[in-house]
C-alpha cells in the first residue's frame, strides 16, 4: 500500500509541472503582449522593457519557465496590478472564508445527501423515491447563482416578517463585532497576518466558536446558511443519486440477497449489510466534488457577498486583473490535484481490494 | 383491396436496429420521455423563435410607458389573460355626473368632479381613496405638480386641499368664479381663469422673496398668508386654451386671434407677448420643454418659436378647418422625430415638423374628432362625443374604437406615461389599454422585453451547448481514438496532457482561457470545448481498449481488414454509445459554464440575449423584480434538466447492451 | 501422409509484465515457450491443454494475431512471420479462426449479411450482388438461410452464432482454419451438432484444421491427430487413436482420466492432480509438470526433457518415457 501511496504521489508530479507549465503557456505563449495584458493603460515603452525584465520576459522560454516554477515554489504568485498587493497575501487573507464555506456545504451535502439516497432506495419506486429523484434531478441542474438568488430573495424578502428571515448577504451583521478568538483566551499576542493565528480567526464562525462569543456565532451561522444551502446542493444532488444508485445495485448483489433469504429484517440489510458497501462509490463522488466546490465557492461568494477566494477572483476578473487570475487558477488546480490525491488514497484506506493489487 | 386476417405469431421481416431498440426502451422510463419532450420544445422555440417572441430582442423598447413602466416589477403573464388594445383597466362610476378627471403625474390616482364633491380614485385597482366635500358645484381642478395637493373652483372660491389630510389648506376667492384652474409645472403659482379673467397666484411658502409677498393687502383668507393674488390678466375676448409653460414663467393663453403670453413679475401681471393669427385660435400647445408652441387657426397649422424672436418656423395647410393641436416626440433607433397632429372633422393629420412632410391621415366615424398624439408618438387618438379611437401611429392601423354606451365624451386623454387613456364620460371614467402588445416579463433593466430576449436566447443557449460539445467530441475522439489505438508513448502523451488538464476544476480552465482569449461568447465557447476535450477523450480511449480486445475485432483482423477500417466501422461504432451519453449530460454541463462565464462577465456580451448574461444583468433588481432573475434562472435550469435527463435515460437504455 | 500445410518452429510468445514505481518490465509471462508441430494437409489436429497453458496463443499467433517472440512458422512454405504487415493479407485468405466466445465474436452492431460479407470486400469482392450469392452459399453451408442475414447477432442463440462464426471464416474458402475452442461456450447438445458440422464441412471442402480444446472428449471426436500442452510447451503429440489408447506423459493420463466413461459399471482410477498450475510467470524448471506428477523422480527437475518420438509416430517430453527401441 505504501508503494501505491508513493506510486500516487509520484504521478502527481508531472500533473503538477503540467498545470504550471499549461498556466505558463497561456500566459506567455499566446499571442498578444503579455507586458500589455498586464499594465494596459499604463504600458508605455519603458515600463515594458521594465515589466520585461522583472519577469525575464526578454529571456528564452525555458529560462522562463525555470523563473516561473522557481517563483512559484518560492510562494511568488505574482503581485496584483489593481491593489499593488502580493497575490499570495491575497488567498491567505481569503482563504478562510472560503474554506469555512467549503466544509459547510460539503458538510450539508453530506449530511443531507445520504440519507436523500437511502431513503430513496429503501423505498424504491415508491413516491418518496421518485420525488427524492426529481429534487435530486432539479438540484443538479441549477446554476449556482441562480439558486443563490432565489434563495436570498426567498429567505430575505419573502420570508420577512416571520422568524425563518435569514440574511442575504455579508458574513455577520452590521455592527456585530466578535473578538478574534486568542484576545478572547487573554492570548497576548500581536499575529502577523499571515499567522496559523489570524488565519483561523478569519473564519468567523470557528473564529467566534473558539472566543465562546454564542450571539456571534449564531449570527456567523445564519449568515453561512444560505451560502452553505445554495453551494451544497449540487452535491448534495450528486451524492443522494450516487448513493441512491450505488445502494440498489448493492442490494440486488447475492450476498444481500442472502441475507435476506436468512430471513434478516429489510432495514438491518439495507443499512448493515449494503450500505457500507454501497459507500465506496459515494466517497469518490464526494472526493470529486470537493473540486467543483471550488468553482461553485466562486460564484456563491460573489451572491451573497462573502470576502472569500471566489469573491476576489471574481473582482479580479471584472478588473481585468489578470495576474490575479492566472495565480488563483494554478493554486486552485494544485488544491485540485491534492485533494484528488487524498481521496486515492483515503480509497485505499476503504476498499481492501485496491490494497491486494 | 380485402382484408386479409394479420398473422400475429409472424415475425416482422425488418428486426428493429439497435437504435430502435434504444429509443422504444427510452419511451418506457417517463424521466427521459419528460426529458425528450422539454429538449424537442427548446428546439421547437429556437427554430420559431421569431414567431413566438413579441419583439426582436436587443430592440430598446423606448415606447415602453406605453404598456406602463411598472411592467417591469409587475409583469403580465399572458397565459393568465393579459387586457388588450381596447379593454378597460378600470371603470369607475361616482354616484353622481362627471363634469371632469384628471390623472395625477405618475397616474396612480385618478380625480373626478362630480356635483358638488371630487372624488380621487386608486388606478391600480379602481378602489375610491376619498372624497373632497363642496358647498356648491365643482366647476374644475387640478393636481399639483407634485400630486400633493389638489386646487378646486367651486362657486366664487378656490379650495386647495391637502392630499394627507384631505383638509382644505387655503380657501381663496376668485371673484366672478373660474372655469379653469391649472397648476405651474414647477408648483410655485397657479392661475384661475374666469370669463375673461386669469387670475395668478403665487405659493409665499416657497418664493419668499417675492414683492406681490411681502405686501399685506392681497388675497389670501387664511390667517398664514400664503397664497397671493398676484394679479389678474384681463382678456378682451374669452379664452379658448390656457397652459403653463414648463418652468412656470409664462402662462399662455389663446384667446381670439392671437396667442398670449402672459407672465408676473414684481407683482404686476402683464402679457410680455402676442402672436397674432389670421384666424380665430382653435388651439394651442407647448411642446414638452416649452420650446416651440403649436397653435391651430383657420385652415392652419403654426410652429412658433416660443422664445423671442418668437417667428412663425413652420406652417400647415389643409383644405378644412384644423383644430386640437398636439405634439408627439418619437424616437426611433435613435432618431428624434417630433410630430404634430391637428383635427379637422373626422380626419387626423399628423406633419413632421423636421421636413414638413404630412405623415399621416386617418380617420373614423361621422363626427368631428378630437385628438391627441401619444407622448411617445407611438399611437393616435382620436374622439368624437359617442366615441373613442385609437391608431398605430407605424402602421396607421385602427387599434380600437370604443362607443361610450352611456352619454357623451366629455374628455379623452393620454395617461402621462402613456399606456393607457382616460376617457371621461358623463357617467364614469374608463382607463383604457391602447396595444395587444405585451412585455409579458415585464421589460428588463435597458428597457427591452424580457420574454423575447428569454425566448431567443433558446437559441444562443442550445447553440453554445451543441457547439462546444460537437467540438469537444471531434477533438477528443480523435485523441482517445489514437491514444487507444496505438497504445504506447503516443497514449502515455496524449493522457498526460488530458491528465492535466483534468487536475483544473472545469469552470476555472475555462475562466483561465477566456481571460487569455478575451471576454465574448464565441471564446467561451472555444473554453468550454476545450476544457471538455479530456472527458471525451477519456470515454473513447477506454471504450477503444476494450472493443479493441473483443473477439469481432481479432475476427476483422483475421480477415486482413485495414487498421483504419477496424477503427471506424468496428470500434468507433461500438464506442458511439458511452459517446453519446457522456455528450447528452455534457451538452447540459455546457450551457451551464456557459451561463456561469456569461453570470461572470466573462461570456455573452451585451447585448446578445443569453440567458446567464440576462441573470447577471438584472442581479442587482433582485429585490426588486426578482421575475428577472427567476425567469432565465428557470430556462437555464430546465434545459440542462432536459439534457440531463435524457443522458441518464440514454445511459439506462444503451447499459445492459453494452455488458451483453 | 502428405506434406505439411503448416509448420511450426519453436515458437515462443512471450507477454511483458510491468511493475514497479516507473511500471518497467520486470518479468515475461511466457505464454508459449518453444512449441513444435506440424500439420498436414487435410488433417484435424487437436491442441489440448488447461486454460492458460498457451493453446489460444498458439492458435492466434499463427495467425499473426499476436506479435510472437520468436520462432517461424511455415505456411504452404511462406515464414509468416518473416512477412510484412502488408503481406499477410494474401494469406488471410488461406487461413482463417473461429473464436470461442459466440457472443463476443460477433460486432452486436452488424447485421450478420454484413459481418460474413467482410472477408469478401476486404478481398476485393466489389460487386455487391456477388457477395450476397457467396454469402449466402456459405451461410447454407453451414445450415442457415437466407432470412438470417439481415438480422442482427443478439437475435441467435449461442449454436447459430458459433454457425454464423464459421461461415464468416469460411466465405474467403481458406485452406486452413483455426478454431479456438469453438464449442466450450455451447450446451452439450448444442456441441455435438457444431462438431459434426465442422467434421462434415472438413470432408466437403477439405479443410485442415487446428481444432484447439480443453476437454478430451471433444478431441477425440473430431481429431485425426492430438498435441498436448502444458505451460508453453507441448508435451506429448500422437494420433488420435494412439493416444486415447496408450497415452503416455502422465499429464496426458490425467487428463484421460477425466474423460466420462458413458457405462456407469466400468470403474477407473481417477489421477486428481496435485495443487494449481504453477503460475506462467515463474514456471518450474526443468520439467514443467514434475512439481504435479506423481510419478516425478529427482531428474525431473534437473533436466528438461526433450520431445522424443516413442515410435509410431507418437511424441512424449518425459524422462520416464523412453523410446522402445
Amino acid at each position: 500500500m505504501g508503494t501505491f501511496i508513493l506510486r500516487r504521489l509520484i504521478l502527481s508530479i508531472p500533473v503538477l509541472l503540467g498545470i504550471l507549465f499549461l498556466t505558463f503557456a497561456l500566459t506567455r505563449l499566446l499571442p498578444g503582449d503579455p507586458c500589455r495584458a498586464a499594465l494596459q493603460e499604463k504600458a508605455t515603452e519603458e515600463a515594458c522593457n521594465a515589466f520585461n525584465q522583472r519577469y525575464g520576459l526578454d529571456r528564452p522560454i525555458t529560462v522562463q519557465f525555470k523563473i516561473y516554477l522557481q517563483d512559484f515554489v518560492q510562494g511568488d504568485l505574482g503581485t496584483s496590478i489593481k491593489y499593488n498587493y502580493s497575490v499570495m497575501r491575497l488567498i491567505v487573507e481569503r482563504l478562510p472564508t472560503t474554506l469555512e464555506l467549503s466544509i459547510m456545504a460539503m458538510f450539508f451535502a453530506v449530511a443531507v445527501g445520504i440519507p436523500l439516497g437511502l431513503l430513496s432506495a429503501y423505498y424504491h419506486n415508491s413516491s418518496i423515491d421518485i420525488g427524492t429523484m426529481v429534487i435530486a434531478n432539479i438540484g443538479v441542474s441549477m446554476p449556482v447563482f441562480w439558486l443563490g438568488l432565489m434563495l436570498a430573495y426567498f429567505f430575505a424578502v419573502v420570508l420577512k416578517g416571520t422568524p425563518f428571515v435569514l440574511p442575504p448577504s455579508g458574513s455577520q451583521s452590521p455592527g456585530m463585532q466578535i473578538q478574534p478568538f486568542y484576545e478572547a483566551w487573554g492570548l497576548n499576542i500581536e499575529p502577523a497576518r499571515s499567522s496559523v493565528w489570524a488565519f483561523i480567526s478569519n473564519m468567523t464562525i470557528t473564529n467566534a466558536a473558539l472566543a465562546g462569543d454564542w450571539a456571534g456565532f449564531k449570527d456567523g451561522f445564519r449568515h453561512m446558511i444560505l451560502p452553505m444551502v445554495a453551494l451544497g446542493t449540487i452535491p448534495m444532488s450528486i451524492i443522494a443519486r450516487m448513493t441512491r444508485s450505488s445502494l440498489l445495485e448493492v442490494l440486488g448483489q447475492n450476498y444481500v440477497k442472502t441475507a435476506r433469504a436468512k430471513g434478516a429484517y429489510e432495514r438491518n440489510v439495507v443499512l448493515n449489510h449494503a450500505f457500507r458497501n454501497a459507500m465506496l462509490p459515494v466517497v469518490t463522488i464526494i472526493g470529486l466534488s470537493l473540486g467543483s466546490l471550488l468553482s461553485g465557492a466562486l460564484l456563491t461568494e460573489t451572491i451573497f457577498g462573502l470576502a472569500g477566494v471566489g469573491s476576489a477572483l471574481y473582482d479580479a476578473i471584472n478588473g481585468r486583473d489578470y495576474t490575479v487570475v492566472q495565480a488563483f487558477t494554478v493554486i486552485i488546480a494544485v488544491i485540485f490535484v491534492i485533494i484528488n490525491l487524498l481521496v486515492d488514497v483515503l480509497y485505499v484506506f476503504l476498499d481492501p481490494r485496491i490494497r491486494l493489487n | 383491396m380485402t382484408d386479409t386476417p394479420v398473422d400475429l405469431t409472424k415475425k416482422p421481416d425488418k428486426p428493429k436496429g439497435l437504435w430502435r431498440e434504444t429509443f422504444e426502451s427510452l419511451l418506457r422510463k417517463p424521466s427521459a420521455v419528460a426529458g425528450m419532450i422539454i429538449l424537442g420544445s427548446l428546439l421547437l422555440i429556437a427554430i420559431i423563435a421569431p414567431l413566438l417572441a413579441t419583439h426582436p430582442p436587443n430592440r430598446v423598447l423606448l415606447d415602453v410607458p406605453e404598456e406602463g413602466v411598472s411592467k417591469r416589477m409587475d409583469p403580465c403573464i399572458h397565459l393568465f389573460g393579459c387586457p388588450k388594445a381596447g379593454d378597460e383597466l378600470l371603470n369607475i362610476k361616482p354616484d353622481a355626473a362627471i363634469s371632469m378627471a384628471a390623472l395625477n403625474s405618475t397616474g396612480s390616482l385618478i380625480m373626478a368632479v362630480s356635483g358638488n364633491t371630487v372624488e380621487v380614485w386608486r388606478t391600480e385597482d379602481g378602489s375610491k381613496l376619498f372624497s373632497l366635500p363642496h358647498e356648491e358645484p365643482v366647476r374644475h381642478a387640478a393636481w399639483s405638480a407634485n400630486d400633493q395637493r389638489i386646487l378646486t373652483a367651486s362657486g366664487e372660491k378656490l379650495y386647495v386641499w391637502d392630499v394627507n389630510t384631505r383638509e382644505p389648506l387655503y380657501i381663496l376667492d376668485h371673484p366672478g368664479g373660474a372655469t379653469f384652474v391649472a397648476w405651474s409645472r414647477d408648483g410655485t403659482r397657479f392661475a384661475s381663469a374666469g370669463e375673461q379673467d386669469v387670475h395668478f397666484w403665487l405659493d409665499c411658502k416657497q418664493i419668499a422673496y417675492s414683492i406681490a409677498c411681502s405686501g399685506s393687502s392681497f388675497g389670501a383668507t387664511t390667517e398664514n398668508k400664503t397664497f397671493v393674488d398676484e394679479g389678474v390678466a384681463q382678456l378682451e375676448e374669452p379664452w379658448t386654451s390656457i397652459q403653463w409653460d414648463s418652468n412656470g414663467t409664462f402662462l399662455m393663453i389663446a384667446t381670439g386671434n392671437k396667442i398670449q403670453l402672459w407672465t408676473s413679475a414684481g407683482g404686476v401681471v402683464y402679457a410680455s407677448k402676442t402672436i397674432e393669427h389670421e384666424a380665430p385660435v382653435t388651439s394651442v400647445r407647448y411642446n414638452r420643454e416649452s420650446t416651440r408652441i403649436l397653435s391651430t387657426s383657420g385652415n392652419k397649422l403654426h410652429i412658433w418659436r416660443a422664445s423671442s424672436p418668437y417667428e412663425e418656423l413652420q406652417v400647415f395647410e389643409y383644405d378644412e378647418p384644423l383644430a386640437s393641436a398636439s405634439w408627439g416626440e418619437q424616437t426611433k433607433e435613435g432618431n428624434l422625430r417630433v410630430l404634430a397632429m391637428a383635427t379637422s372633422g373626422n380626419t387626423l393629420l399628423v406633419w413632421d415638423t423636421r421636413t414638413g412632410e404630412q405623415l399621416d391621415v386617418v380617420s373614423a366615424g361621422d363626427e368631428p374628432l378630437r385628438g391627441a398624439i401619444s407622448p411617445l408618438a407611438t399611437r393616435y387618438l382620436g374622439y368624437s362625443e359617442s366615441t373613442a379611437y385609437v391608431w398605430d401611429a407605424d402602421t396607421n392601423e385602427l387599434l380600437f374604437s370604443k362607443d361610450l354606451d352611456n352619454g357623451t365624451i366629455q374628455n379623452a386623454v393620454w395617461q402621462n406615461t402613456g399606456g393607457s387613456i382616460v376617457v371621461t364620460g358623463e357617467q364614469d371614467i374608463r382607463v383604457m389599454k391602447t396595444s395587444n402588445f405585451q412585455y409579458i416579463m415585464g421589460t428588463d433593466g435597458s428597457l427591452r422585453d424580457e420574454y423575447s430576449r428569454l425566448i431567443y436566447a433558446t437559441r444562443v443557449s442550445l447553440r453554445v451547448g451543441f457547439t462546444s460539445v460537437t467540438f469537444a467530441i471531434i477533438l477528443g475522439t480523435i485523441a482517445g481514438a489514437i491514444a487507444g489505438y496505438m497504445g504506447g508513448w503516443t497514449d502515455n502523451i496524449i493522457m498526460r496532457i488530458m491528465d492535466v488538464m483534468l487536475a483544473f476544476p472545469p469552470l476555472i480552465l475555462a475562466i483561465a482561457v477566456v481571460t487569455i482569449l478575451g471576454p465574448g461568447l464565441n471564446n467561451a465557447l472555444i473554453a468550454i470545448s476545450v476544457v471538455f476535450i479530456p472527458a471525451y477523450a477519456r470515454v473513447v480511449r477506454s471504450g477503444v481498449l476494450s472493443v479493441k480486445e473483443q473477439d469481432y475485432v481479432m475476427a476483422d483482423r483475421a480477415l486482413g481488414v485495414s487498421p483504419m477500417r477496424i477503427l471506424f466501422r468496428r470500434i468507433l461504432p461500438n464506442v458511439m454509445a458511452p459517446l453519446i451519453v457522456q455528450a447528452t449530460l455534457g451538452i447540459g454541463t455546457a450551457i451551464l459554464d456557459a451561463a456561469a462565464l456569461s453570470f461572470l462577465g466573462l461570456g455573452a456580451q451585451p447585448p446578445t440575449a443569453e440567458w446567464g448574461y440576462m441573470l447577471s444583468e438584472e442581479r442587482n433588481q433582485l429585490f426588486t423584480a426578482p421575475h428577472l432573475v427567476f425567469f432565465p434562472g428557470l430556462a437555464i435550469m430546465i434545459t440542462v434538466l432536459a439534457f440531463n435527463l435524457l443522458g441518464d435515460g440514454l445511459r439506462d437504455a444503451l447499459d445492459p447492451r453494452l455488458n451483453r | 501422409m502428405s506434406e505439411n500445410l503448416l509448420t511450426i518452429q519453436d515458437l515462443k510468445v512471450y507477454f511483458d509484465v510491468k511493475g514497479g514505481l516507473l511500471k518497467r518490465t520486470v518479468a515475461h509471462v511466457k505464454a508459449v515457450d518453444g512449441v513444435n508441430l506440424e500439420i498436414k494437409k487435410g488433417e484435424i489436429l487437436g491442441l489440448v491443454g488447461e486454460s492458460g497453458c498457451g493453446k489460444t496463443t498458439v492458435g492466434r499467433a499463427i495467425l499473426r494475431l499476436l506479435e510472437p517472440t520468436s520462432g517461424a512458422v511455415y505456411f504452404n512454405g511462406n515464414d509468416i512471420l518473416n512477412l510484412h504487415r502488408s503481406q499477410l493479407k494474401p494469406l488471410r485468405h488461406d487461413m482463417q479462426i473461429v473464436f470461442q466466445d459466440p457472443f463476443s465474436s460477433l460486432d452486436p452492431r452488424s447485421r450478420i449479411g454484413e459481418i460474413i460479407a467482410e472477408g469478401l470486400r476486404v478481398h476485393g469482392v466489389k460487386d455487391a450482388d456477388e457477395r450476397r450469392q457467396r454469402v449466402l452459399e456459405t451461410l447454407k453451408l453451414v445450415g442457415m438461410n437466407e432470412t438470417h442475414m439481415r438480422r442482427f447477432p443478439h437475435e441467435f442463440s449461442g449454436g447459430q452464432r458459433q454457425r454464423i462464426g464459421i461461415a464468416r471464416a469460411l466465405v474467403l474458402n481458406p485452406s486452413f482454419i483455426v478454431l479456438d475452442e469453438p464449442v466450450s461456450a455451447l450446451d452439450v447438445s448444442i456441441q455435438s451438432q457444431v462438431l459434426n458440422l465442422l467434421k462434415d464441412l472438413q470432408k466437403a471442402l477439405n479443410l485442415t484444421m487446428l481444432f484447439i480444446a480443453h476437454d478430451m472428449s471433444v478431441v477425440e471426436h473430431v481429431c485425426d491427430r492430438v498435441a498436448v500442452m502444458y505451460l508453453g510447451k507441448v508435451v506429448e503429440i500422437s494420433s488420435r487413436e494412439e493416444l486415447f489408447r496408450n497415452p503416455q506423459h502422465p499429464y496426458t493420463q490425467a487428463l484421460m482420466s477425466a474423460i466420462p466413461i458413458p457405462n456407469p459399471k466400468i470403474k477407473r482410477e481417477r489421477i486428481i492432480l496435485q495443487g494449481d498450475v504453477p503460475s506462467p510467470l515463474n514456471p518450474p524448471k526443468a520439467c514443467r509438470f514434475h512439481t504435479r506428477c506423481r510419478e516425478a523422480i529427482a531428474m525431473c527437475s534437473e533436466v528438461d526433457p526433450i520431445l522424443e518420438d516413442l515410435g509410431n509416430h507418437h511424441f512424449c517430453s518425459c524422462h520416464l518415457r523412453q523410446p522402445t527401441n
